[in-house]
């Protein structure tokens, strides 16, 4: 098991009410999940746990046998660097670092990875390669980039040094249908020849065939206030 | 390693911002130089210009104004002091040796004086020093020249030159004394005092220059420069004098005596006392320009907090994706100290330039205007702990934002509003 979540519950700070409460979730080894559910119901706080970047106010939280919530903040984001590779929905990469650069970052913080990657530019240059970016864009500017381009980068930044778990919080989102299919496609492809574990985070029902697992956040998470999530939506709706 | 080229390129990416920060901090840096090498070189070129001379002599003024003309040869005497009461205070039993000045022509924008060979034996500057020939020697013909050495250097004369002394401190052509040529004999090595501005002559020179002049203008009648040397020279009145004593212990009791000379009304002050006085009046002059330029600096350090912070938002993608990459709290506060050291040292460097070509530019200013001499100097151990303490400062200012950033890139977790 390399994920396992137990009696976890997580407020924000400010907030009545937890965002989540989730009993018991476990992801195996190899598995590519998809996790859905609708917007503002607690996605992306799920994956700010996972990743240690909040802690969980109760539970216990492993991540390849280690509780994460119990490590001291210096080794979570020790931990982070080393065994997890992270996508967002855009603007993965740094304006002013070169293509080249933006992939190498992972292995910058993480000597495990930088090990790992072996020469970590030709790695960096073959796994963009595999991501279809061709060579005469790796000194480019990022800015010069497509979207979907860009997000195939960021598949490349979260791949090098092989770590464990690649998360991913609605990296399709601002994709045509195309380039969200080839993303999806070179994503797979990449995170089994590495053995890589996928979270992958989306509200894009129209995908959740292509994984082997399929999770609704609102069947795991305890919570049962769609209400106050929509009374909370409202307020922050409000306060804009 | 790596982060230091991280917080380049950053930087470099928003130079524009921290470019300007780092020209307000250069200019407060110059300005903390500048004032601090005045001050130090200044106060010392000030208070060097003369020694051992225990009273300067001349016609009742003030104090300041008889130091002034006399010593620093800025502005005019209103009053001359005659040759009588000069030989008759020079013949006190307490005088050791006394030095004519007579001023009032000029050659090229300096001040010509006349005085006899005794000035070139008595005249101290620099705690005790005595003038020094680089090139030729004193004067001995009536019609030669001993020139400060900054008169030669900028009008590049060699010994043996020709040069027509100016009537007045305004050369025109109808003041000009060309009929009566003087011969450099002799060069003086530089003193930092405005004895390098200065051409010497004799005083009967002076009179011989004068001979064919009366009450300041030309006179019709013409008196070639070989017939006055035929003529009886000596002069009636003078300017100031510088007088040493015997005993220094009477210098009170020979300034009362002087002050309440009968003959006519003369002021007998103390060279080194009253320059104290004047560099006070200056001094707070300096102390105020000190806080001055210690605001700017403290405004341009300000200046950098405000475009640090102004960046804070948006940078805030950049930390939420350095931090995901596995970055620590200390390197995103790492990252803002670096770009402020970056921005101070920059400043540093731009201001410590900056400051040499002002001080390049002020020394002949002021030298001219004030008299005071400077060298340019390499920064010294207060100089460099001001260096110091301004990036010590930007460092200081520049966590604030590193820890705003820090706090920010935790709440912010994933979630990024676009
Ligand atoms: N940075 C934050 N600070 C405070 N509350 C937050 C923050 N991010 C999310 N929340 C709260 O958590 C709820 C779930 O948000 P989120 O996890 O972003 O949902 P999703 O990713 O499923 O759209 C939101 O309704 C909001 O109230
Ligand atoms: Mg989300």
């Amino acid at each position: 098991m390399i994920i396992r979540l137990k009696n976890v519950s997580y407020c924000w700070p400010g907030q009545q009410q937890p965002t989540l409460n989730i009993p018991s979730l476990e992801v195996e080894k190899g598995e590519h999940l998809f996790l859905h559910g609708p917007s503002g119901s607690g996605k992306t706080t799920l994956l700010n746990l996972l990743t240690g970047i909040n802690t969980p106010q109760s539970g216990q939280l492993e991540i390849l046998e280690t509780d994460i919530a119990k490590l001291s903040e210096s080794k979570r984001d020790r931990f982070r660097a080393d065994h997890l590779g992270v996508i967002f929905q855009q603007f993965n990469l740094l304006p002013y670092l070169s293509v080249l650069d933006n992939v190498l970052l992972s292995c910058d913080f993480s000597k495990t990875r930088l090990e790992k990657a072996g020469n970590a530019v030709e790695t960096a240059k073959q796994l963009l390669l595999d991501m279809e970016i061709s060579g005469d864009l790796l000194h480019s500017k990022v800015s010069s980039l497509s979207m979907g381009q860009q997000q195939r980068v960021a598949v490349a930044r979260a791949l090098i040094g092989n770590p464990e778990v690649i998360i991913a919080d609605e990296p399709t989102s601002a994709l045509d249908t195309d380039n969200r299919d080839r993303f999806l496609d070179l994503l797979f492809t990449e995170s089994d020849k590495h053995g890589s574990t996928l979270i992958f985070v989306s509200h894009d029902t129209q995908i959740q065939h292509r994984f082997n697992r399929m999770v609704s956040l609102a069947t795991i998470n305890n919570v049962d206030n769609a209400s106050d999530n929509n009374q909370i939506n409202h307020n922050q709706a409000d306060a804009k | 390693m790596k982060l230091l080229k991280i917080a380049f390129k950053s930087a470099a990416n928003r130079k524009t911002g921290l470019i300007l920060a780092s020209v307000s901090i250069a200019l407060s840096i110059m300005l903390l130089l500048v004032v601090d090498t005045i001050r130090k070189q200044g106060k010392s070129s000030f208070v060097n210009t003369i020694s051992q001379t225990d009273l300067v002599v001349g016609a009742r003024s003030g104090p300041l104004n008889l130091l002034m003309y006399s010593v620093f040869r800025i502005g005019n005497a209103t009053n001359n002091v005659s040759w009588k009461s000069y030989q008759e205070i020079a013949a006190f039993p307490e005088t050791d040796w006394t030095v004519p000045l007579s001023l009032g022509d000029s050659h090229k924008g300096f001040r010509v004086l006349g005085t006899n060979q005794d000035y070139f034996k008595y005249y101290r500057f620099a705690g005790g020093k005595n003038l020094a020939f680089a090139k030729g020697k004193q004067f001995d013909d009536l019609y030669d020249a001993v020139l400060g050495s900054e008169v030669a250097k900028k009008l590049s004369y060699k010994l043996g030159d020709k040069i027509t002394l100016a009537h007045g401190l305004t050369s025109t052509k109808f003041a000009e004394h060309g009929d009566k040529p003087f011969r450099v004999s002799g060069i003086l090595e530089r003193t930092g005092t405005p004895v390098d501005q200065t051409v010497h002559v004799s005083l009967q020179a002076i009179e011989a220059i004068h001979v064919d002049w009366l009450s300041g203008s030309p006179s019709p009648i013409k008196i070639s420069a070989e017939k006055a040397r035929e003529m009886k020279l000596n002069p009636k009145t003078i300017t100031a004098f510088m007088l040493g004593l015997k005993n220094r212990t009477a210098t009170f009791r020979m300034q009362r005596k002087i002050n309440q000379y009968r003959a006519e009304p003369l002021l007998a002050i103390l060279p080194g006392s009253t320059l104290a006085i004047l560099w006070n009046t200056l001094g707070n002059f300096e102390k105020i320009l000190v806080a001055i330029a210690f605001l700017v600096l403290l405004s341009g350090l300000l200046g950098m907090l405000t475009t640090l912070l102004s960046t804070l938002n948006e940078r805030r993608r950049e930390m939420a994706i350095l931090r995901t990459v596995g970055a620590h709290a200390w390197h995103i506060i790492a990252l803002f100290l670096l770009e402020a050291f970056m921005v101070v040292l920059g400043g540093c460097i731009l201001g410590l330039i900056a400051s040499y070509v002002v001080q390049l530019v002020a020394q002949p200013l002021l030298v001219q205007l004030y008299g005071i001499h400077i060298d340019i100097m390499f920064p010294d151990a207060e100089q460099w702990a001001i260096i110091g303490g301004a990036l010590l400062l930007g460092l200081f200012f520049s966590l604030l934002p590193g820890l705003i950033a820090y706090r920010r890139s935790l709440q912010d977790g994933l979630v990024l509003k676009v």
